[in-house]
């Protein structure tokens, strides 16, 4: 009987959801809903938070260009999506949920959302700090977990709150690249660029990094003669600015 | 062979209904007589009745009846028209103001249409400020005197949920509630399908993502289960009966409306699905919250019929699907205006909704909400216990969440009963400038 375990949902499932924090190098049982039993263990590459999905295979990172070309080109349904970034996928459920970016994700690493598809500049300097500046101080003898962005971004608190963009427009958050915040700034002097969003994201959102990329965010429903989503979009667009203008208002 | 539960309800022979509550309800009919309808609720703020003191006088409060445009104003009268008829309300009295878009509407002949007659409709620009009050005042005190005579009746589970429509619906959702809170929502809702009852879902904005999920209920055909949309949608043109095809059409449809709406709102403000609260509690993107969610209809029955949002929902021991949106309070008030009788939510993170008419019970599996918010969630779900014993979340449903949902049809109350949280909102959705 295992002290700590991780859920599976079902049996295609390569990612299991942990329901306590899991530290670095436990070992824990995968639980399996569909069969109430236990299907195996699993040796944790990097922390896993309460709630958190960890993988239980090596999954890759979808290679940058698509990603790239994916949210230039958006397709027209989720399927396509999935059939483009095929053995990226990451499936729970039973079904797909999202895909890997930025990083490879090994067996027993962490699977976190991320906003962000990061510079490739940034990636490696991020994993160079990771390794010589910070692991050194580190107790544990383990094997650094080169690959494990979701480690790295925990270990060096830059994930979830981390990078505050309050204050920002959406347009300027929808069309520029992000400014890093002060504490990448110490660790990248003089990096202007960790990447491109992947979302519109509202002015205040904090923007997460991880190795999750949502499937939404890559295909758009296409408008059929007679819908009328420009009604939609124009009503938003007369509501932002209704608020934007009473907030200048009551400003002065 | 179903096990012979019983149930203690409130029945009504004119009406061919049964009520789990027996609510006396005041309705404004704008918000400008909100105070006058709050008045009178004061008025009876320490009057109960049931054997649990599980009904009261409630004033749904509400800032709408005014202003509204096209779409607005046809659901704002029908969720209006539809909670007053709700099977859980003894008598409603209307009060409006004179000058609103639904003051002077027939709603006393509208109720007796459906056999409801215990309705009074007071105006305020004609009766007077104080007059109204007083006279409302007078009104309720005669209904309730009668109110505290009914007596619930005994009957089988069967024979009660014949007649009763049962909500199901997530609030505040985290990983455990895909894994677990969702699960055991769909054991239940099998359950009460199993003895006859309605079953309905809504909250459409939680279905994308699961559109693979939801278009395999519409046909009981056990291929689909790992065919791919466009396979389902193919197969069902092809093979599936008129109304499969039917059903199938108008869920792309509102499927594709969704994603249209979503869209649109989020490329002009930048609306980013899951809510940060589902982020921080695990839940990474869209189609993850959305495929946990769709396990709180089950796995046994097939979808019957799509409603519109506070639709009349048939009471024929189905599964239906109402569109509507995902806010929890508005989800709850449409169902309820369908006439849901219970509503059953799972929450992940604690939410203390309830509902004007019915009662909502709360079932969460995690363990710090329940720790933290016990005083607003009804049943809990110990994930850590059922693992080491590998018992299947269908058991721990049966033996010990089914009885307390079974004891507050009886008339126990609900933590939201208890908290007084008797709440009604009206779903808008365009600018009253």
């Amino acid at each position: 009987m295992y002290d700590k375990f991780v859920i599976k949902v079902h049996e295609r499932d390569n990612v299991a959801t942990s329901i306590c924090n899991l530290d670095r190098g436990e070992v824990v049982g995968i639980y399996e809903l569909q069969r109430s039993d236990f299907v195996g263990e699993l040796k944790l590459r990097t922390s896993v938070p309460k709630y958190y999905k960890v993988a239980l295979q090596d999954i890759k990172a979808a290679p940058r260009d698509l990603v790239e070309r994916l949210r230039k080109y958006p397709k027209d349904s989720r399927d396509k999506v999935i059939a483009e970034v095929g053995e990226s996928l990451v499936i729970k459920f039973g079904e797909p949920i999202g895909f890997i970016i930025n990083c490879d994700v090994r067996v027993g690493e962490v699977v976190n959302l991320s906003y962000l598809l990061l510079s490739d500049e940034l990636l490696s300097g991020l994993y160079e700090f990771y390794n010589e500046s910070y692991e050194a101080f580190t107790s544990s003898s383990e094997e650094a977990p080169v690959g494990s962005i979701g480690r790295i971004v925990r270990d060096l608190k830059i994930n979830l709150r981390a990078i505050q963009l309050r204050g920002l427009d959406l347009p300027i958050l929808k069309k520029t690249h992000l400014i890093v915040n002060p504490l990448l700034l110490k660790v990248f002097p003089g990096c202007e660029v960790i990447g491109s969003l992947l979302t519109s994201l509202r002015r205040g959102t904090d923007v997460i990094i991880g190795n999750l990329a949502d499937l939404d965010w890559f295909f758009v429903v296409r408008e059929k003669e007679g819908e009328r989503k420009d009604v939609v979009r124009n009503y938003y667009s007369l509501l932002k600015h209704y608020i934007d203008v009473s907030i200048e208002f009551m400003r002065t | 062979m179903m096990e012979s539960k019983e149930v203690w309800v409130y029945v009504n022979e004119e009406r061919g209904t049964i009520g789990v509550r027996s609510h006396v309800l005041i309705m404004p009919l704008v918000f400008c007589v909100n105070r006058v309808a709050e008045r009178i609720e004061e008025h009876f703020k320490d009057v109960r009745w049931g054997e649990h003191e599980e009904n009261r006088v409630v004033a749904a409060l509400h800032d709408s009846g005014c202003c509204h445009i096209g779409f607005d104003e046809e659901v704002a009268e029908r969720i209006i028209l539809g909670v007053s008829s709700n099977p859980n309300v003894f008598a409603v009295l209307f009060i409006g103001l004179g000058c609103g878009q639904f003051c002077t509407k027939e709603w006393k002949a509208r109720l007796y249409e459906r056999n409801i007659r215990r309705v009074e409709h007071i105006v305020v620009q004609e009766e007077g400020y104080e007059d109204a009050v007083e006279r409302g005042i007078s009104i309720v005190d005669d209904w309730v005197r009668e109110a505290t005579k009914l007596k619930r009746k005994k009957m089988s589970l069967m024979q009660a949920c014949d007649k009763m429509v049962i909500g199901v619906g997530n609030g505040a959702s985290d990983a455990s509630s895909g894994l677990f809170a969702n699960p055991a929502l769909g054991c239940m809702a099998d359950y009460f399908l199993d003895h006859g009852a309605s079953v309905v879902f809504s909250q459409t904005p939680e279905v994308l993502g699961a559109e693979k999920m939801l278009f395999r209920r519409v046909s009981n055909f056990e291929g689909l289960r790992s065919r791919s949309i466009r396979e389902i949608s193919s197969y069902i043109e092809r093979y599936g009966s008129v109304k499969e095809r039917k059903l199938l059409k108008k869920l792309s449809n509102i499927v594709r409306r969704a994603y249209l709406f979503k869209t649109s709102i989020a490329e002009e403000i930048g609306i980013s699905e899951p809510t940060p609260g589902n982020i921080y509690g695990g839940l990474s993107t869209l189609a993850e919250k959305s495929l946990g969610t769709m396990y709180k209809i089950g796995r046994k029955y097939c979808i019957s019929d799509i409603l519109s949002y506070g639709e009349k929902i048939p009471r024929n021991g189905k599964l239906y699907f109402m569109d509507g949106p995902g806010q929890d309070l508005l989800s709850i008030t449409g169902m309820v205006a369908g006439g849901a009788q219970l509503l059953i939510f799972s929450t992940g993170l604690g939410t203390p909704v309830g509902s004007i008419v019915a009662p909502v019970l709360k079932v969460t599996a995690n363990e710090k909400t329940y720790k933290k918010l016990h005083d607003i969630i009804d049943m809990y779900i110990p994930i850590e216990e059922l693992v080491r014993s590998r018992k299947p979340v269908e058991e721990y449903v049966k033996s010990e969440l089914i009885p307390q949902v079974i004891e507050v049809i009886s008339g126990r109350k609900a933590k939201s009963e208890e908290l007084g949280q008797y709440d009604f909102s009206i779903r808008e959705l365009w600018m009253k400038i």
